[in-house]
This record gives C-alpha cells, structure tokens and sequence, in this order.
C-alpha cells in the first residue's frame, strides 16, 4: 500500500498536526464554537421559559376564572352554588392552554377540590367558603399551576426549573349563600 | 517582569484559549447569571401579575366590597398559601396610577370615578374625579390596587439594582 506524504504513520501525524499552522481559524471555531453554540441554545431555552411562564400564568388565570363563574352560573338553577367538578376544570384547563404546557387525563367523580397530574404538570384546585369567618368574599376558588420546566439541548442533564402559578377567583355575591362544593 | 514581557511580545500559543477565556469571564457568564436572574424576576412578576389580575376579578364580581381590605386581604392571604412568592398589599399606594384622579399615598383599593357626557364618542374627553361627577355626567366606578413581592436574585448584579429585588404592579380597574 503507498502512503500519501498527507497521511504518514500515526506518531509523526499527531506532530505534525500540533505544529501546523494550516486550517488554524476553523480549529478555532471548533474551540470557540461550543461556547458560541451553548450561547444559542440557552438563548432559545430562555425563550421557551419565558413562553411556558406565559402559558401558565395566562391558564391558570383564565381556568379559575371559568370555575368562578360555573359556580355562579348554578345559582341560577338551584338557588344554591354547587362548584363544578374537578373534571370540569381539568377540561377547560386543556382547551386554554396554548400548548407550551401539557394537557392533563380528566378524572370522573363529582368532586371539585383535588389535584391532577402529568408528568411535569400538576393542577389543584381548591374550594373555600370564607363565609362567616372573614369578611364577604364568599365562596373563592384557589387554583395553583405547577409545571417543572425542562429545557431543550439538555436531556438528563438539567433537572428543570419549577414554575409556579396561583391565582384566587371569586364567585360573584357569594356571600352569605349556601353552597355544597366536596 | 520578564517572563510578563516576553509573555506579550512572543507569546502567541493558546491565544484563542485566552481570548475565551476573557470573553466567558467579562461576557458570557455575566450574561448567563443576568439571566438567571432575569428567570428570578419575571416567574416573580407573572406571579404578582396573577395577584392583581385575582384583585381585579373579585372587584367585578363583588364591586360593593372591592375597597374593603380585609377582603382583599382574605384574596392575597389565599394566593400566598400556595405561592412560592409572598405577595404584600401595602397599606398606601406608593406610585400614582395613570390617568385617575388618586395620588401615591392614598389608601390601597381606593374608590373614584371617572366622568363623561353621554353619549360616548370617539370624541368624548373624560374627567375624573375623587367621589362625584359634575351634574349630567354618566359615572364609572374605579377602584385602583397595588400589590408587591420580593425576589432574591441568585447572582446580584454590582450595579445600581438592589438585592431583593421589590416588584411592584398597580393598576385600575372599572367595576360598574
């Protein structure tokens, strides 16, 4: 077999690749590369946080807002607030959510205070009747988000960042009213 | 003296490993601890967000109680159970909201009006006023919040931006 004078044996390779000069800026963009690809990669993470942390801001928002007004909705019907269930909730959850969080099995039951979870995501859902004991705000909902962000370049490495959402929603002239919420 | 010397005049080896090294130490971990603690400060603002968004609904859905603070006190209470942040409900307003009648110092979740000739138009110039609206003025109801946080930011920057970091949201809202 001829060896080309480019490919010697494998001692005198590495040497002379040490000591040569050619190709030095493309051995320098394999150096500096890393750093500026972890640059670019962080940078988009960054991103996808900041639309996960809207998601569930806006969701949560939105989803206590729907069971507020469920509840007040039943007045209407039974002269009583009858909280909708935590099946109920869990589906307007996943109709709402723009799809940077996951969507969630909705559980049968008529229950309304409890909590649902998939993978990184866990709803609960939380029902008081203040009543009596503090003031007039009636019958609120207290609906948290917790989602456990996990960027993407980073598969296993990265334990995630746990965002967290909470938000009150009340149900309107509550008051006062007698309520059968489980 | 003269290693230091000879160090800048021949030294040429590794020079791209130096460079590197300068720019992550000057630029590329200054920027990586900003955004860790920019992550800090907006988890902590959509969180301050939510509460007030949580102030606005109870006032539209309870507006003959959307000044008493202890109810909404009983809000901020229950949002704080589960909260990784501790929400506060100061006392005073301490920044005055646009375009409302009420200045810093008044009492948190105060109530004003905002006034204007009926019927409304793309031309209507509305006033507002502390109580009442001059005769003949239709009346909207106003009630203006302003709620706080703290967040402790994992790299404090050595500039001008204090450690914790206080958040702050204010806004008004029409609840008839």
């Amino acid at each position: 077999m001829i060896r080309s004078p480019e490919f010697p044996r494998r001692g005198a390779s590495l040497r002379r690749f040490v000591l040569a000069r050619g190709a030095v800026a493309s051995v320098e963009f394999a150096i500096c590369g890393l750093g500026v690809f972890f640059f670019i990669i962080a940078l988009l993470n960054l991103g996808l946080l900041g639309f996960s942390m809207s998601d569930l801001a806006r969701t949560i928002q939105s989803t206590a807002r729907y069971a507020a007004v469920t509840a007040a909705n039943s007045y209407a019907n039974n002269s009583s607030y009858t909280c909708p269930s935590l099946g109920t909730v869990v589906t307007a959850y996943n109709s709402y959510t723009y799809g940077a969080l996951p969507t969630l099995a909705v559980p049968s039951g008529t229950t309304s205070s409890g909590s649902q979870t998939n993978g990184n995501m866990t709803l609960t859902t939380a029902w008081t009747n203040s009543t009596g004991s503090a003031g007039s705000v009636g019958l609120y909902v207290t609906l948290t988000g917790t989602y456990t962000w996990k960027p993407v370049g980073w598969p296993g490495a990265f334990s995630g960042i746990p965002l967290k959402i909470s938000t009150v929603a009340t149900v309107t002239y509550s008051s006062g009213v007698a309520t059968s919420c489980s | 003296m003269q290693l230091i010397r000879r160090f800048l005049r021949r030294g040429q080896r590794g020079s791209v490993s130096v460079e590197f090294a300068i720019i992550a130490t000057f630029f590329l971990l200054p920027l990586l601890a900003g955004a860790a603690d920019f992550i800090c400060i907006i988890t902590a603002q959509a969180q301050l967000n939510t509460s007030l968004q949580a102030l606005y609904f109870f006032a539209w859905t309870n507006p003959t109680a959307a000044s008493t603070t202890s109810d909404l006190q009983v809000i901020i209470t229950a949002i704080n159970k589960t909260s990784n942040f501790t929400i506060t409900l100061p006392a005073t307003l301490t920044k005055a909201p646009a375009n409302v009648s009420v200045t810093s110092g008044a009492v948190n979740g105060i109530a004003s009006v905002g006034c204007f000739l009926p019927p409304a138009a793309s031309t209507t110039t509305f006033t507002y006023a502390a109580t009442t609206c001059p005769t003949g003025d239709t009346t909207m109801n106003l009630v203006t919040y302003e709620v706080k946080t703290s967040v402790s930011l994992p790299f404090p920057l050595p500039l001008k931006i204090a450690n914790p970091f206080v958040l702050t949201a204010i806004g008004t809202v029409q609840t008839s």
